[in-house]
Order: C-alpha cells, then sequence, then structure tokens
C-alpha cells in the first residue's frame, strides 16, 4: 500500500491555490418565490434572457421560459425538492446548450451532455445553443445523395435523401425504433475504405431517446455496440424517468450536435425517438407554466416546437462545405388515428412518412411499412439511378397487386392476367420482407428487385422466395462479382450489366431447387 | 404580485400630480414618513388589510394619525384611496411609489451587508465607487451579517457584487472538487 505523504497533498494544495485569485464576484440574482411540479418562479433577474440557464442552490440547474412582467418562470432539470422559496437563484450568461466535438461519438449522454455511461468526462470541443435558427435558403441546396437504410423496401420505393426529414409514424409494436436502428447499423458501411472509393461519404449518428424506458435504450445502445455501430454514433438519452423539461429539450440537443457535423461538412442522421413523447413533456410544462391550453390541452405552439426543429434538417451549398443532417423523427398514433393533432402537424412538415400498420406486422410482414400510403417527396433525387431504374415498376406491380388482392378475396374466376399479376405481387411482397438488424447493401438490393420485376420470380413458390434471395446474392457473389462492383461504383444500371444480370439470373433460376 | 400593475397606476399617478402641483419633494418626504410608521406598527397594517372595519372608520384612523404631519396633497391622495377601496395596498403603492421616484431621479439603492460596522471613511468611498460604477446617485443601506466572516455583499437592483469571505470560500471548496487530484 502507498502511503501518502502530508506535505505532499499540501503542496498539490499550494499549488491550486494559488491559481485562486479572490477578486470580488459580480453576477445577477433572484429569488424563489414559488417551487413546484418542477416549475420555479423567481423574482428579480431583471436582465435575464429567455432560454438561458440559471443556477439554483444544491447543483439544480434550470431554464428561463417565461419571462413576465414581475417575474420569471422557469423549468428546472433537477430535482424540485431541493429549492425551496427564498432560494437565490444566479444567473450564468449562458444560453442552455450543449456540448459538441467528435469525442461525444461512441458516447451516451443526457440532454445537457453530461454522460450518463460511466466511461468518464466528454471532451468537448465547444458548446453551442441548442436552440438556434434553422439555416436560410441561400444556405442550402437541394437533396442529391441518398442515405441508404439497408431496408429493400425503404431504399426501393421510399428512398431517404441526405439532408431529408422523413417521418417514421405507426402504432406502438411496430417496429418503428426496429427502421431507424436499422438505418443507423447500416452507415456502418459508410466508414468504410470501400465506401470512400466509391465516393460515398460516412454519415455520423445521433439517436435521441425521449421518455422512453431505461432498458430499452440500454438495449438499443448493447446493439449498437453489439454491431459495431457505436463507434459512430451518441445517444442522447432523456428517459421517462427524467423531469419532462430535459424530455423537451433532448431533440434539440440531438439536432445541435448533428448540425455540429453538418457545419464542419460532414453527414449527420439524426432520430428522434420519438417527438409524440416530447409533446407530451412540453404540454406538460407548458400547462404548469400555466400557459393557455389548445386542442388536445396542447399549448398554441406545439406546432412550432416540431416545426422549429425540424426545420433544422438540411443541406448546406457547396460553398458551406456541402455537409448535410438528416433527420427521421419517430411518431407514435394510437389506434392508427394519423388524424390526431401532433401526427397531422409531423406529417405536414416532414418530406415524406414511412407508415408502418399492425395488421401487417402480424401478418408477418415486416418491416411493416405500407407501402401505399408510404411516401418520400424529395429522396427520389437522391436515389441512386441503378435503383431508381428497377424500383419504377416495383411500385406499379405493388399498387396493381393491392388492387386486385382485394378483388380476389371473393375467390373464383379470375382472368390468366390477373392470377399473374396477383402471384408476382406475392413474390414481390415476399421478397421485400427483412430480418431485423441485417440491412442489405444496396447493390444487392437492386439485383433482388431486378429479379423480382422481371418475372424471375414467377416460378418459385413463395414460401422459397427469401431463400432464392440469399441463394441468389451468394451465388452472385461467387460468380459475377463484376455486376455488383459495377452497381457499385458506377451507381448505374448499363445495358451490359442488365445482360450479365439477366444471364446470371437465367443461370440460377435453372439451378435453384425447390424442396 | 398581480398587484403590481395596479401599484404602479397609483403611484405614477401621485408622483405626476405632485409634481405638477412642484409639492414632489415634501410629498415624498410624507411618503417615507408613512412608509416608516407602517413598517414599526404591525396594528396599522393589520388594521389597514382588514375587510371588517368600515372605510369611513379607517379614513378617519389616517387622517387622526397622520394629518398633522403631512401635506394637503397626501392627506387627498390617503382619502382618494381609501374611496377606491384600495387602503390595503397602500404601503405597496407607497414602496412603488419610492421606486419610480428613485427612478426617475436616477437614484439606486444598494443594500451593503459587512461582517462589522463600516467606518464613516469606508461608506464615504463605497458610495463614490458605485456612484462611478453606476453613473448613478447611490443611497445606501445598512446591514450587519457576521455569517459572511468578511469582506462585503453590495446588492444594487438584481445585481449581486460579492466580496465577502464566504463567497470566497465556497468558490475554493467548488475549485478543489472540480480539479482532479492526482497524487504520485
Amino acid at each position: 500500500m502507498s502511503v501518502v505523504k502530508p506535505d505532499e497533498v499540501s503542496a498539490i494544495l499550494r499549488k491550486q491555490l494559488s491559481g485562486f485569485d479572490n477578486e470580488v464576484d459580480i453576477y445577477d440574482v433572484g429569488t424563489v418565490l414559488q417551487v413546484g411540479d418542477g416549475i420555479a418562479r423567481v423574482y428579480g433577474l431583471s436582465k435575464v434572457m429567455a432560454s438561458e440557464l440559471v443556477e439554483f442552490p444544491n447543483g439544480v440547474m434550470g431554464m428561463v421560459l417565461n419571462l413576465e412582467e414581475d417575474s420569471v418562470g422557469c423549468v428546472l432539470f433537477g430535482e424540485s425538492f431541493l429549492i425551496k422559496e427564498g432560494d437565490t437563484v444566479k444567473r450564468t450568461k449562458r444560453l442552455a446548450s450543449f456540448p459538441v466535438g467528435n469525442k461525444l461519438l461512441g458516447r451516451v449522454v443526457n440532454p445537457l451532455g453530461e454522460p450518463v455511461d460511466g466511461k468518464g468526462p466528454v471532451n468537448h470541443e465547444k458548446f453551442m445553443p441548442i436552440e438556434r435558427k434553422a439555416l436560410g435558403v441561400i444556405a442550402r441546396q437541394p437533396v442529391k445523395e441518398p442515405v441508404q437504410t439497408g431496408i429493400t423496401a425503404v431504399d426501393s420505393m421510399i428512398p431517404i435523401g441526405r439532408g431529408q426529414r422523413e417521418l417514421i409514424i405507426g402504432d406502438r409494436q411496430t417496429g418503428k425504433t426496429a427502421v431507424a436502428i436499422d438505418a443507423i447499423i447500416n452507415q456502418k458501411y459508410t466508414h468504410t475504405p470501400e465506401a470512400k472509393e466509391d465516393g460515398v461519404d460516412p454519415v455520423y449518428c445521433v439517436y435521441v431517446a425521449v421518455g422512453q424506458k431505461d432498458s430499452t435504450i440500454a438495449q438499443v445502445v448493447a446493439k449498437l455496440t453489439e454491431q459495431g455501430a457505436m463507434s459512430f454514433t451518441t445517444v442522447i438519452a432523456a428517459p421517462a424517468s427524467t423531469p419532462a423539461p430535459l424530455q423537451y429539450i433532448a431533440p434539440y440537443a440531438g439536432a445541435t450536435l448533428g448540425e455540429f457535423f453538418r457545419d464542419n461538412g460532414k453527414h449527420a442522421l439524426v432520430i428522434y425517438d420519438d417527438l409524440s413523447k416530447q409533446a407530451v413533456a412540453y404540454r406538460e410544462l407548458s400547462l404548469l407554466l400555466r400557459r393557455p391550453p389548445g386542442r388536445e390541452a396542447y399549448p398554441g405552439d406545439v406546432f412550432y416546437v416540431h416545426s422549429r426543429l425540424l426545420e433544422r434538417a438540411s443541406k448546406l451549398n457547396n460553398e458551406l462545405g456541402g455537409g448535410s443532417l438528416t433527420a427521421l423523427p419517430i411518431i407514435e398514433t394510437q389506434q392508427g388515428d394519423v388524424s390526431a393533432y401532433i401526427p397531422t402537424n409531423v406529417i405536414s412538415i416532414t418530406d415524406g412518412q414511412i407508415y408502418l400498420e399492425p395488421n401487417l406486422f402480424n401478418a408477418g410482414v415486416r418491416p411493416a411499412i405500407n407501402v401505399g400510403i408510404s411516401v418520400s417527396r424529395v429522396g427520389g433525387n437522391a436515389q441512386i439511378k441503378a435503383m431508381k431504374k428497377v424500383a419504377g415498376s416495383l411500385k406499379l406491380d405493388l399498387a396493381q397487386y393491392r388492387e386486385l388482392a382485394a378483388f380476389a378475396k371473393f375467390g373464383s374466376d379470375l382472368d390468366k392476367s390477373t392470377l399473374a399479376t396477383l402471384s408476382k405481387g406475392e413474390r414481390l411482397v415476399e421478397l421485400l420482407k427483412q430480418g431485423q438488424f441485417a440491412p442489405v447493401p444496396v447493390e444487392k438490393q437492386v439485383v433482388s428487385v431486378f429479379a423480382g420485376t422481371q418475372g424471375f420470380l414467377d416460378t418459385i413458390p413463395v414460401k422459397d422466395v427469401k431463400r432464392f434471395e440469399k441463394e441468389l446474392h451468394e451465388f452472385i457473389e461467387l460468380k459475377y462479382k463484376n455486376i455488383l462492383t459495377a452497381i457499385r461504383s458506377s451507381k448505374v444500371l448499363s445495358d451490359a450489366t442488365v445482360e450479365s444480370l439477366k444471364k446470371a439470373l437465367t443461370e440460377f433460376v435453372e439451378k435453384f431447387k425447390v424442396d | 404580485m398581480s398587484n403590481f400593475n395596479i401599484t404602479s397606476r397609483y403611484a405614477k399617478a401621485l408622483l405626476d400630480d405632485s409634481e405638477e402641483k412642484a409639492l414632489l419633494p415634501k410629498v415624498h418626504e410624507d411618503v417615507n414618513l408613512l412608509l416608516n410608521t407602517l413598517s414599526q406598527s404591525v396594528e396599522l397594517k393589520r388594521f389597514l388589510k382588514s375587510p371588517v372595519i368600515k372605510q369611513e372608520k379607517k379614513k378617519e384612523i389616517l387622517l387622526e394619525i397622520f394629518s398633522e404631519r403631512i401635506c394637503a396633497e397626501t392627506k387627498n391622495f390617503i382619502e382618494f384611496l381609501v374611496s377606491k377601496k384600495r387602503e390595503d395596498l397602500i404601503e405597496e403603492i407607497f414602496i412603488r411609489f419610492i421606486e419610480v421616484y428613485n427612478e426617475k431621479h436616477g437614484i439606486v439603492v444598494a443594500e451593503v451587508t459587512s461582517a462589522q460596522e463600516l467606518s464613516d471613511a469606508q461608506k464615504k468611498e463605497l458610495i463614490q465607487k458605485l456612484e462611478k460604477r453606476t453613473a448613478k446617485k447611490v443611497e445606501l443601506k445598512y446591514k450587519i451579517d457576521e455569517s459572511i466572516i468578511g469582506g462585503f455583499v453590495i446588492k444594487i437592483g438584481d445585481t449581486l457584487i460579492n466580496g465577502s469571505a464566504k463567497h470566497q470560500l465556497t468558490l475554493l471548496k467548488k475549485k478543489f472538487l472540480e480539479e482532479e487530484l492526482v497524487l504520485n
């Protein structure tokens, strides 16, 4: 056991003392008038700014939300029982801000940037305010590069571009988070040297968990770590046990971190899981601040809460570095009711939505995406040409299938062409099914969709479609690797590639054994 | 605190009216006298706030106490307040009056807390320094609080100038806790 000498300790203390200058400290103060339910009313603080951080006793921080004639309304980021009437409140002269920097990757932090993963202090570069004005028209350019989610149904028919805002909406237990997590895991590819060769820039991910169970967040973090996706991901955790104000600011903190990457010419993917819980947290603190309730008791500015958050997603122009911030907000609906207040708001703000349905989920179609009503308003421009070429007919085929499937339920006399459409549709639906945490690279997606739409699956029984796809990928990787490389590097489907793809498929269909 | 609007209105009315009639210095003196009396007598305060006692009675008693010592303008104002049934807010209105008066005349009130009584020379120097800093006329109120150990704390409006030994110790403690002690 080592012994600490007393003079050693005093030497260190003396060293620290020498750096301590006893100057007079000047600061602005106020007095707590009323405290409770995570809200404090403060008298004084006359020069305080809206959304400034203030310091209460016992290390509790607060944020100023209401500036009134004779008092200031603060929300508390800590427990309200630590504060009592008459306590002194100190201004910090710092707007609520979040620490940003590359060192945050791989970490789990709370919305104030304090680590909650027990890996020691976060070495941030700087603080950036959590509320920032979204960029204007001049700073932006149209979305043009894809974010590959690795989910065939999404990448083929509801493509997402870098800088887009795509809503993931659905009831509870329909796999909303799974879609988002798959999207993060698939970004692992963008951090490889091969991706660099193909001109794909790396995407950094931020996962904002609002109002979820601590155990769920732990699961997500464990899964991301297991899949090797944590090295380029930051998790901002505001679980259900944290006070409403922290849940309310969590998405803004995530956007701030995303903006840090974007402004440095990098690409960020931010997932807000989920915004309905954030709206509920905001409703709670608005009502406690006595703001008048409106529809569903949400305050009047709940639309602005979401619009100013999602408006921060953007694709910068090339002069500004061409970085991007893609937002994937998640909204949970109740009993499939998309016409409730918050869902309609967020649907109108975003550039499209991925709609997940419990019926499909229970029927075994997973991911349970309803491709009929899911749209992406800008992603089409970002899709790689090869995918665009094959996906056109996929959408059409599926639409025709859905139309006929309703009739087919009555059974009986169906003509030959109807039967053909139906059987093709069934196979396509089967083809689009995909396991969780199993993202498929885009070149393989193109091959699958090509096989499906060009009728190579027609002779395969529906139950064997998935096995066919798997073995097809293996076969092509072994014997026709040049097809995959060609699609990946040139991003187009040239006539030559189509020819060799057709040849490969014909060869494989003959070889494929149906048992 | 919802009385803020009401008290401001009455206080401003009194200020403007007495200024028009060139009675402001006298009224200001009267208000100070009234406030002093009120702060010393809990009974008077309770009496004014009581809803059971009739307005006439309140007016009578108020005038009986003060009419000898205050000018007609202030007397009229008190009568007016009672007739408007605002006699329960009388103290708040007068406090607000002083605030408005100070604001108008560029006077700031600073509260100085020290561990020991300050000497006259110290007080004079303090006033000079503060007047230079705020560019306003400074009125000092003194308070003794031994718990601050040494130094002084000055409160001007919402700003605190904290030079107390107690605060220095708190800062020092914070600093020690912040930095990691590496023992080698």
